[in-house]
């Protein structure tokens, strides 16, 4: 079982800040890095990799899921 | 099966740290703005049809077609064929003078070289569909549709490509073949990446035009943005930015609620038609809005348009015969000249200009007294090069069309050089426009691009420094630097 929170928080590992984290209705995470000025294909996010993909498939790379 | 629970912290993405850019943004303080959409009737209904940028494309497509014809097969008498008249005379004024200031990148919507490789990834010149594909679109792609590497996402291939090509602009402006080969060079790269990478790969990273139309688009009085940001936060499917099935996601991969300059915008409104809220503004502003310079990349492209906006004025307005036998080395055959010229352009470019520019920022910084880090405030002050270095190329530009414009009217009667006269126009004879005047005006784009750049100094260093007297002893040697370079403008012009 895959868990998906509808509010949350990602941990930026780099800034040691959490980042809010907000689930489309189609299952798209998009992530609310303060920095952000909306440029993605120059974007220099240390969560690029999680912003605008499917959260389903984040939740699985997720270690508390039992799954890499 | 999902289940939906609480708040909770995940911890993902380690990477190692990276500087990110110049800071704090520096942003004016929200002036005037006017959305074009309400203020003219019908021109959101017009955005909003799925034709539209089919048909900004198609007419330029059809002249494009000509364009490469004629450079193929055409005469190679420069000023008799369509594709050095059209090209290098019409287009590159209307491009800079016009639709640059005034239209920022609409150009990029308009543009036919990225129509085959928009084709192949769509399958559809009008249509949307809808589906799933990588980096969270909700359309269905064709093609490989891979990500664009992450060291090479910036602006500096189009930097090296752009000063590469522009060390052969007088062959690139003379000689009609040229001119096609590389037209049509740049098409086939541009459908050729299409097929591998996610949609306006080309032209956000590799495209020679696409750099400098990023850099100046900053300076222009129109923006598309959302209305209201509020409206975008709440939003349940950021559709702008992942497309659905009345628009496809932004081919430029931006998310329109959180953008803030016009860098990398191609205007193709598809985030207007995709819009759930209809929250697209296409805001009517003060010139040079947008002052935020995100990196080196960026800073070093206004460097090379600016050295090379000073070795056009001298090799193609100036007297100096020696330096054009040098750039000219395929005719004249001076090759070692031709390496003297390529030297002093790459090193004025990429090396001397900036760290001129470097010395007079770090003298402001030290005259402010300020403790902002010298990336910051080098990136910052950088933003000076746009408007200096947009009104050169204008001034540059303004001869072009008013001196040779008149070679316009023969080439549209006979755009091959073939003898034809197909609208009457082919013996019109070659007159000048007001040429003794011309530098006067030359004259008052320079000083407007001063003012402006002073102007922006003043604000910037108030940013970088915080307060009154701090920007105005960081003003002083930001402001001879721009002096010096609008009076180095003058002398090329009316020396």
């Amino acid at each position: 079982m895959i868990k998906i929170e509808s509010r949350r928080t990602i941990f930026c590992e780099v800034c040691k800040q959490d980042i809010k984290v907000e689930e489309t209705e189609e299952g798209t995470l998009i992530v609310h890095c303060p920095n952000c000025s909306g440029e993605c294909m120059i974007c220099d996010c240390h969560l690029v990799k999680t912003c605008f993909t499917d959260a389903e498939k984040i939740m699985v790379r997720h270690p508390s899921n039992g799954k890499e | 099966m999902v289940e939906q629970t609480g708040e909770r912290t995940t911890r993902v993405g380690v990477r190692p740290p990276k500087s990110s850019g110049n800071g704090p943004a520096i942003s004016e303080p929200k002036a005037f703005r006017l959305d074009l959409f309400k203020a003219i009737p019908g021109l959101k209904w017009l955005t909003k049809l799925r034709s539209f940028q089919f048909l900004l494309m198609m007419p330029n497509l059809v002249v494009f077609y000509i364009i490469i014809m004629a450079g193929f097969i055409g005469t190679p008498v420069g000023n008799k064929n369509i594709a050095i008249v059209f090209i290098w005379i019409l287009w590159w004024f209307v491009l800079i003078g016009v639709l640059l200031p005034f239209g920022s990148r609409v150009w990029c919507a308009m543009c036919p070289m990225p129509f085959f490789g928009d084709w192949f990834q769509r399958r559809a010149l009008i249509k949307v569909r809808t589906g799933k594909a990588a980096g969270g679109l909700k359309n269905k792609m064709f093609g490989q549709h891979r990500k664009w590497p992450k060291a090479l996402s910036n602006i500096w291939l189009q930097n090296f490509g752009f000063l590469a090509m522009c060390t052969f602009s007088v062959q690139l402006v003379t000689r009609p073949i040229v001119t096609a080969a590389v037209l049509g060079g740049i098409t086939v790269i541009a459908t050729l990446l299409a097929m591998v990478y996610r949609q306006r790969t080309f032209c956000t990273y590799i495209c020679p035009v696409s750099g400098f139309l990023s850099l100046y688009s900053m300076t222009s009085v129109v923006e598309l943005r959302s209305a209201d940001s509020d409206v975008c936060l709440k939003c349940k499917t950021k559709s702008c930015r992942t497309g659905n099935e009345d628009g496809w996601g932004c081919p430029w991969f931006i998310y329109m609620g959180k953008l803030d300059r016009n860098n990398y915008c191609g205007l193709c409104m598809e985030c207007v038609k995709s819009c759930p809220n209809d929250n697209i503004a296409l805001n009517l502003r003060p010139f040079a809005s947008d002052v935020k310079i995100k990196g080196y990349d960026e800073a070093w492209k206004g460097f090379i348009m600016l050295a090379l906006a000073m070795a056009y004025s001298v090799i193609l307005l100036g007297p100096n015969g020696q330096v054009k036998d040098w750039a000219n080395a395929t005719e004249t055959g001076y090759w070692a000249g031709f390496g003297i010229y390529s030297l002093i352009l790459w090193g004025s470019a990429l090396v001397v200009l900036p760290a001129l520019f470097f010395g007079f920022t770090w003298l402001a910084r030290r005259l402010a007294a300020g403790v902002v880090p010298m990336k910051q405030v080098f990136l910052s002050y950088a933003y000076l090069l746009v408007p200096l270095g947009l009104l050169a190329w204008i001034a540059f530009s303004v001869p072009l069309i008013f001196v040779n414009g008149a070679y316009i009217l023969p080439v549209l009667s006979d755009p091959f050089g073939w003898g034809w006269d197909l609208f009457g126009t082919a013996q019109v004879a070659w007159s000048p426009v007001w040429p003794e005047y011309l530098v006067f005006a030359q004259i008052a784009l320079l000083m407007y691009g001063l003012y402006v750049a002073l102007r922006k100094a003043y604000a910037i260093g108030l940013t970088l420094f915080g307060s009154n007297t701090a920007a105005t002893r960081g003003l002083v040697p930001m402001g001879v630097f721009s002096l010096a370079i609008t009076l180095a403008f003058i002398s090329f012009f009316a020396g």
